[in-house]
């Protein structure tokens, strides 16, 4: 059964009959609805394609609503399909299994963004009910799973409205919650000791308070950075130590080096939730890959032959914005495909940067790359409709073309690699095995 | 031997002892003590920061010295302790620490100023009396880094401050002027601990002092303790300010303790101050009761903790600082997009808080008019032009070419090296070399060009000419050092040729006023979890630098519309938007600050400062936009420390008025950055509530700190 489901009805129904993957819709009748979007500039898009202009007027075209269901390990082509016709409701139903498939972060970040950018309204629907009691005194723990990640965090700041399985209307506080009680306070750290994220938000709050400099929105220093990171690391249960290691600090230069031209590549938009994702999987000595939903296919075959059976702790860091993409920062040379101009941009000393003479201009991802062979780790780079991925090997530097949807924005890097049990640097892990 | 109990050291007498001291030291140091002060004393205390083993053949002479008053010696404990021992005949006795340290710290540190003779305290006169820096009226004012003058007290200072030097994870001082003791007790112990002052006292600048909390909380492990040293507390302010800027970033992360070296008796009991001077002191709300009586209130500087000169001369912006950017400004007032602010040089990925576009410019009749006729000028004096590899440059290559049929060369520096073989010929044979460029602003790339000409031998070259569309230089000053760069002990003639020059800040992203109302007001949009709309319309346009601010430079608070210049104002024409007036002033205001009239000049310098008389904003310009410029473009201190409170208070009257709407979001700013003197919580919103309604509750809280 694929992931993701399209079902017909009012928004207002139970969800359950699901229609074989096809895009059903429901005619926008307001008057009938439980749920009608609320009249807010919460979302307000600078830009000329205001949310107002894109609706377009009853003559040409019906408003509809489209539901999303997101069930355990959604995967690329499922979030990919999150899209909808300008003036169409969307609402995301949400169950206590709802999650993401390794690597499939990026997209989401960009398919969420997508769906802000066009729909009329946008609606969290949570088919279990949230914790009793005021929703302001919750702490990250008692949080449902699924908002405690880079795409929950996202999908709750782009929502109207966020209703529970009692029928608890949280639209007013769910995310207010969420930033006031737990990001500020965390310095814009969200998770769990499955995922940790790193929050960034268009336009305030693009350098996160914990990873900030002591000059307010000056970038900061790496070793800044991999403070950071540090607290991300022990909340995966790794310890303090992890990250500061000598293995993880090729994977820090990696994130470093990604976030940074987030940061200074970004000409946003869009007010919305971009950031670092870092997930964890564990494989037990026993564990059939092919029975693990959580790896895509095309990561199986990159863990198969390193995977030797035994417990092994891997982990899988992702810079995921939804900015222009790599390749669209870049001046086309000539009639340069798009991938050609992606492949382009991890060769040293390409840039869409001034010329400024220095040494570093244009070294970002090709240290990216390096980094990433250091630890036998792949990257996997998804960037405004294209997608590769790289078996980084020292010295050598071999893309393949993953196939995905079009049509969507946003950059996303991955890294992916196993923490070696041998390596003294972890002995501090506690994997939970 | 004396009876010992805690109320013996209730007025102990105390030294310090030199590295390696022994008790033959000790005795030695009471054998000196003159009589009167022995017997004043209740109790001896010792001081070392190396150990001091026993022996028993110095201790008998030190108790025959000490007689009935008992002698305690304090080392360095483990873990950055303090031990306290009793002298005794048969060895030391230990004792229990905390009440010992306590009442010799403070005594140690009473006896230091006693010493030191009152050199670090100024008391007032009967006809003036001190503001400090947390704005507190005060008869007495004592700036304690005076105490530390010489390597003895520093030790000795050093001493106290060890058990939480040495356990902290991160140290925050209010003041440089108490640097040294912390410095020297991380030297002592070997520590390498992250280390910060305050730049200037939060009261004044509290976006600074932001910064440096904000730096050594990114150092901190989480956990991590941050130890703050406060110099001297009076009213308890500055101590408030630290754990407010420390709650807010990092409550639940990390952990503070806030002490502070001497309190007063009337300091608040919660703070943990080392030692409290027992003299009462007063302080006076505003309105201050000494400043009624006609007592004259001296500020004290609040980054030098020096008493700032009571002489604030004010000065004016005159027609003449005007006069030198109006020509630019009115032929170009009705351009559009011609004028950015907060920009990103494409070409070299500088920031420009001032930018023009150049291309604008260039397509300009009047401009084109003008560049023509500069080159017909040069006719007969250019056999090579060259320009840096830049579309600006090849645009006035192309148009230079046709004018003087010449070859062209595009190369950044012209260096020998980097020529290709053929543009090196034709270099070397060139006689008239006319160097066109886009924009001169500080002239490393005029410098780069003449480096290499020398370099590279480039001996047929008899002149050298450089032609740029706009000089820009920050001072005029600067552009005829340009002039003579290009001359000066060189044997080719040279010729600098602007086509049209503007005086205009240099000022990158440190001193941007963009830059910083980013940092301000995306600090704003952060209490929100949905901003409202005019913030993240602002914040978007803020935050794409690359595009820069083409519109309107001036922060529109809800409900405040744009405006523009009304007639016969000396800025420039009537209807100029407020991005022309942005430039003119700002040129204005340049040159004001290099006025070669000293007494004209805006100089805000210790101890003598030159400010802007508040009556710029009073009665000279009364126009609202020229006001709202005004606030954006004059730094904290060119407002003055008097000066700026009569500034403040007149704009915030303003306020109310219906024309004057305008200035609501850069007053906003300037009191947020503390550019002008804070306001309280409640004045801000008296005076704010009509611009942010139901968001006034989430942002007037940042002025409470005031």
């Amino acid at each position: 059964m694929p992931a993701l489901q399209y079902r017909a009805g009012l928004p207002g129904r139970k969800a359950g009959a699901d229609v074989n993957s096809k895009i059903a819709v429901s005619k926008n009748y307001s008057k009938n609805r439980k749920i009608s979007p609320k009249s807010t500039d919460k979302h307000p898009i600078p830009c000329a394609q205001t949310r107002n202009d894109v609706i377009p007027s009853p003559e040409k075209q019906m408003a509809k609503t489209l539901q999303f269901r997101i069930q355990e390990w959604a995967s690329i082509e499922d979030v990919a399909r999150w899209d909808c016709q300008p003036g169409d409701e969307v609402e995301f139903q949400i169950t206590r299994e709802s999650g993401f498939r390794l690597l499939t972060t990026g997209i989401a970040i960009s398919a969420v963004r997508r769906v802000r950018s066009k729909a009329s309204a946008v609606i969290i629907r949570c088919e279990f009910p949230f914790p009793r009691g005021e929703i302001h005194t919750m702490s990250m723990k008692e949080w449902p799973d699924f908002f405690l990640t880079l795409i929950g965090v996202a999908l709750l700041e782009a929502a109207d409205t966020v209703v529970d399985a009692n029928s608890r209307d949280l639209s007013a506080n769910a995310f207010d919650c969420m930033w006031r009680q737990i990001l500020l306070k965390t310095g814009g750290i969200v998770g769990d000791g499955k995922s940790q994220n790193l929050i960034s938000r268009e336009f305030d709050s693009p350098i996160p308070e914990l990873v900030r400099s002591s000059e307010t929105n000056k970038l900061p220093s790496r070793r800044e950075f991999e403070s950071a990171l540090g607290n991300i690391g022990e909340g995966l249960g790794a310890g303090k130590r992890f990250f500061g290691s000598l293995t993880e600090a090729a994977i820090s230069g990696f994130l470093f080096e990604a976030f940074r031209n987030s940061i200074e590549h970004a000409i946003p938009e869009y007010q919305g939730i971009w950031g670092v994702s870092v997930e964890k999987l564990v494989l037990q000595s026993f564990d059939n890959l092919s029975q693990r939903n959580q790896i895509p296919a095309f990561l199986r075959s990159f863990i198969e032959p390193r995977f030797q059976r035994r417990n092994s702790l891997w982990l899988c860091a992702t810079v995921a914005d939804y900015g222009q993409g790599i390749q669209n920062t870049l001046l086309p040379s000539g009639d340069e495909s798009e991938w050609s101009r992606l492949m382009r941009a991890f060769e040293r000393g390409t840039s869409r940067k001034p010329r400024s003479g220095s040494p570093n201009r244009g070294q970002g991802l090709a240290n990216i790359l390096d980094a990433a062979a250091r630890l036998q780790a792949c990257i996997f780079v998804n960037s405004a409709g294209q997608a590769a991925f790289n078996e980084t090997k020292e010295g050598q530097s071999v893309w393949s073309r993953i196939e995905i949807p079009t049509g969507l924005q946003g950059t996303a890097i991955s890294v992916f690699w196993p923490v070696s049990n041998e390596n003294p640097d972890q002995e501090v892990l506690n994997l939970g095995l | 031997m004396p009876q010992w109990n805690t109320n013996s050291l209730d007025s102990p007498r105390v030294f310090y002892l030199r590295e390696e001291s022994t008790l033959a030291d000790v005795a030695e140091k009471i054998s000196r003590l003159n009589a009167d002060t022995f017997r004043a004393a209740s109790s001896l205390a010792f001081l070392s920061n190396t150990p001091i083993a026993f022996d028993a053949i110095a201790a008998k002479p030190l108790l025959q010295y000490a007689a009935e008053k008992p002698t305690v010696v304090l080392t360095p404990g483990p873990s950055f302790s303090i031990k306290a021992d009793l002298i005794a005949p048969a060895g030391f006795s230990q004792l229990e620490v905390e009440p010992v340290v306590s009442k010799v710290r403070k005594a140690d540190l009473l006896q230091l100023l006693e010493e030191d003779g009152g050199a670090c305290a100024f008391e007032a006169h009967a006809n003036y009396h001190f503001v400090t820096p947390s704005l507190t009226h005060t008869s007495r004012f004592m700036r304690i880094g005076d105490l530390l003058h010489n390597l003895h007290t520093l030790d000795q200072m050093a001493f106290w401050l060890r058990p939480y030097i040495g356990t902290a994870d991160a140290i925050l001082v209010d003041s440089w002027s108490i640097a040294s003791a912390i410095l020297r007790t991380l030297q002592i112990n070997r520590l390498q601990i992250p280390f910060d002052c305050f730049p200037e006292h939060p009261a004044h600048n509290s976006i600074a002092c932001q910064r440096v909390v904000e730096g050594l909380l990114a150092r901190l492990p989480l956990g991590g303790r941050l130890v703050a040293f406060v110099s001297i507390s009076g009213s308890g302010r500055l101590v408030e300010h630290i754990q407010t800027m420390f709650n807010e970033r990092a409550a639940g992360r990390f952990t503070i303790e806030c002490l502070s070296i001497y309190g007063f008796a009337s300091t608040p009991n919660q703070l943990n101050c080392f030692a409290r001077i027992p003299t009462h002191e007063t302080f006076f709300q505003d309105p201050c009761e000494l400043c009624a009586s006609g007592s004259i209130p001296i500020h004290i500087d609040p980054a030098a903790y020096h008493l700032k000169s009571l002489s604030e001369p004010e000065v004016l912006l005159s027609k003449s600082h005007l006069a030198a950017a109006k020509p630019f400004i009115e032929r170009y007032r009705d351009t559009k997009n011609l004028f950015i602010v907060h920009h990103d040089d494409r070409n070299d990925g500088r920031h420009h808080a001032f930018d023009l576009n150049m291309f604008t410019l260039f397509s300009h009749p009047e401009f084109a008019k003008r560049f023509d006729e500069k080159l017909v000028s040069l006719l007969g004096n250019v056999d090579l032009i060259v320009s840096p590899d830049h579309e600006a440059g090849k645009y006035m290559a192309d148009r230079a070419k046709a004018v003087f049929g010449c070859p062209v060369i595009i190369h950044d520096t012209l260096d020998r090296n980097a020529l290709s073989v053929n543009d090196l010929g034709i270099v070397l044979n060139a006689r008239k070399i006319l160097i066109v460029d886009d924009v001169v602003n500080s002239g490393s790339r005029l410098r780069q060009y003449i480096q290499s000409v020398r370099e590279g031998h480039y001996l047929s070259c008899q002149m050298l000419s450089y032609l740029v569309a706009l000089a820009r230089p920050s001072t005029p000053q600067h552009l005829t050092e340009l002039s003579k760069t290009l001359t000066d002990g060189h044997n080719w003639k040279g010729h600098f040729h602007a086509v049209e020059e503007i005086i205009l800040p240099n000022w990158n992203e440190e001193l941007c006023p963009w830059c910083r109302e980013f940092d301000f007001i995306s600090g704003i949009a952060r209490r929100f979890a949905r901003p409202p709309r005019w913030l993240t319309a602002r914040l978007a346009k803020l935050r794409n630098r690359t595009e820069g601010i083409s519109d309107e430079p001036i922060l529109l608070l809800p409900g405040v519309s744009s405006v523009v210049l009304g007639d016969q104002s000396p800025i420039c024409s009537g209807e100029s938007s407020s991005m022309v007036v942005m430039f003119a002033l700002a040129s204005a205001l340049q040159a004001q600050r290099n006025d070669k009239y000293l007494k004209k000049q805006l100089h805000p310098r210790f101890p003598v400062s030159n400010v802007m008389s508040p009556e710029n904003v009073k009665d000279r310009y009364t126009e609202g936009l020229i006001r709202a410029a005004l606030l954006r473009l004059v730094h904290r201190a060119e407002w003055g420390q008097l000066a700026s409170m009569q500034t403040r208070s007149f704009l915030a009257e303003q306020l109310l008025v219906a024309n004057q709407k305008i200035i609501a979001g850069e007053l906003f700013i300037a009191l947020g950055r503390s550019l002008l003197p804070p306001i309280s919580a409640k004045e801000f919103k008296s005076s704010f509530a009509e611009f942010f309604h139901a968001d006034l509750e989430i942002i007037a809280p940042i002025f409470a700190k005031g």
